[in-house]
């Protein structure tokens, strides 16, 4: 057997140091890019929990650019007929009836932590992705409509049209439930935002702000323990993705 | 005995026969994008026998996990699979010209794939089109 000699000399030194000096530094660097943008071999990671941020005070009732966004970046049509029509992002107008302010702001799945629509679903269908978005498997769907009676924030919309002409990226047919997805094609090519923000911040409103909820070093949590934010229906428990300020 | 050679080449002629055309396809011709490749993803004969069993490995791995490999994914076989004809319109999924119906109607074997995803590229210039109007 061969045996092998380690020359302890200067050079054989200093080239072994720098190199366990790069190997130390590398899984820091590694890890920051997992964090934002991973490769598209590797899965969704629960070191992540994606979210949003609804600044309700930046939000006018008249815009609807979020929506519109949404629409066009899923390819979701309208048939001119709203009570069956699909729905990913609604524009709620609110009064308070003592003091008379005026609120507007989207509603859209909220991406729970304990999801009611997971809970109740036959098939399996309705999961949450390891990185927390609340997602629609459309192959095992069987369109029952359970998830839409149990979800407490009318997220959920069915497919009632024939469609043609989807978007490679939003597959999407009749008979399927369907809700917000937080652009989730858009994340896992290291996009990193959402249709509705970059809208919002194109608007010039910025009411809506997309992060890493589990990163303290992301925007969107800088802001939340800065300013706080409230969940609409806390009182369920269900630790909600999708934060609103000002309300 | 003239009765058994006459089911013996009556046997003959309809192996023959049908082997050649309707199981194998060889005598399917299509418009397929030679710039992206002289190649599919994996020899001829697996992708014939096989490509149903990539396809779901890849939705289930693409839903439910988040990876976005292109290698087995639908719209790589439709980017490369699916030209437009001489007047630059795609074949319709509905007609036999479409790649994957081509074959799906003759076995007829229905797939539902189409209901939901593209089955057309997305450079599409009609779709172009329909954006620019609006």
């Amino acid at each position: 057997m061969k045996k092998y000699e380690i020359k302890l000399d200067r050079r054989n030194f200093l080239k072994n140091s720098v190199s366990v000096g790069l190997v130390t530094i590398a899984p820091g660097v590694f890890l920051q890019e997992i964090a934002h943008g991973r490769s598209l071999d590797e899965p969704a990671s629960d070191k992540i929990r994606w979210g949003m941020l609804i600044d309700t005070n930046q939000c006018t009732e008249d815009c609807d650019a979020c929506v519109t966004a949404c629409n066009e970046e899923h390819g979701i049509e309208d048939f001119g007929r709203p009570t069956t029509d699909t729905q990913w992002i609604r524009k709620l107008n609110l009064t308070n009836e003592f003091t008379g302010k005026k609120y507007s702001l989207p509603i859209m799945c909220q991406h729970c932590e304990n999801p009611p629509c997971v809970d109740v679903c036959p098939t399996g269908a309705s999961f949450k992705r390891a990185d927390g978005i609340v997602l629609v498997n459309k192959h095992t769907c069987i369109g029952c409509r359970y998830c839409m009676m149990s979800c407490p924030y009318k997220a959920r919309s069915f497919v009632h049209e024939n469609l043609e002409n989807q978007l490679p990226h939003a597959p999407r047919g009749k008979g399927c439930v369907e809700s917000c997805n937080l652009c989730v094609h858009k994340i896992d090519n290291g996009e990193n935002n959402t249709a509705c923000a970059e809208a919002c911040v194109k608007d010039g409103h910025q009411a809506i702000l997309f992060g890493d909820l589990n990163d303290p070093k992301s925007e969107i949590s800088k802001q939340l323990s800065e300013f706080g934010a409230k969940e609409i229906r806390s009182d369920l428990g269900l630790n909600t993705a999708v934060r609103y300020r000002g309300i | 005995m003239y009765k058994k050679l006459y089911i013996k080449i009556l046997l003959t002629f309809l192996l023959v026969f049908f082997s050649g055309t309707s199981i194998t396809h060889e005598n399917i011709s299509h418009n397929i994008d030679i710039a992206s490749g002289d190649k599919c993803v994996e020899p001829t004969d697996i992708m014939r026998a096989q490509h149903h069993i990539f396809l779901n490995k890849q939705s289930h791995d693409t839903v439910v996990d988040g990876i976005r490999t292109k290698k087995y994914s639908l719209n790589n076989c439709i980017n490369c699979h699916i030209q437009p004809s001489a007047d630059g319109t795609y074949p319709s999924v509905k007609s036999e010209e479409h790649f994957c119906s081509g074959c799906h109607i003759k076995a007829a074997a229905q797939v539902e794939c189409f209901d939901c995803h593209a089955s057309k590229p997305f450079n599409n210039v009609k779709i172009e089109e329909e954006i620019s109007k609006k």
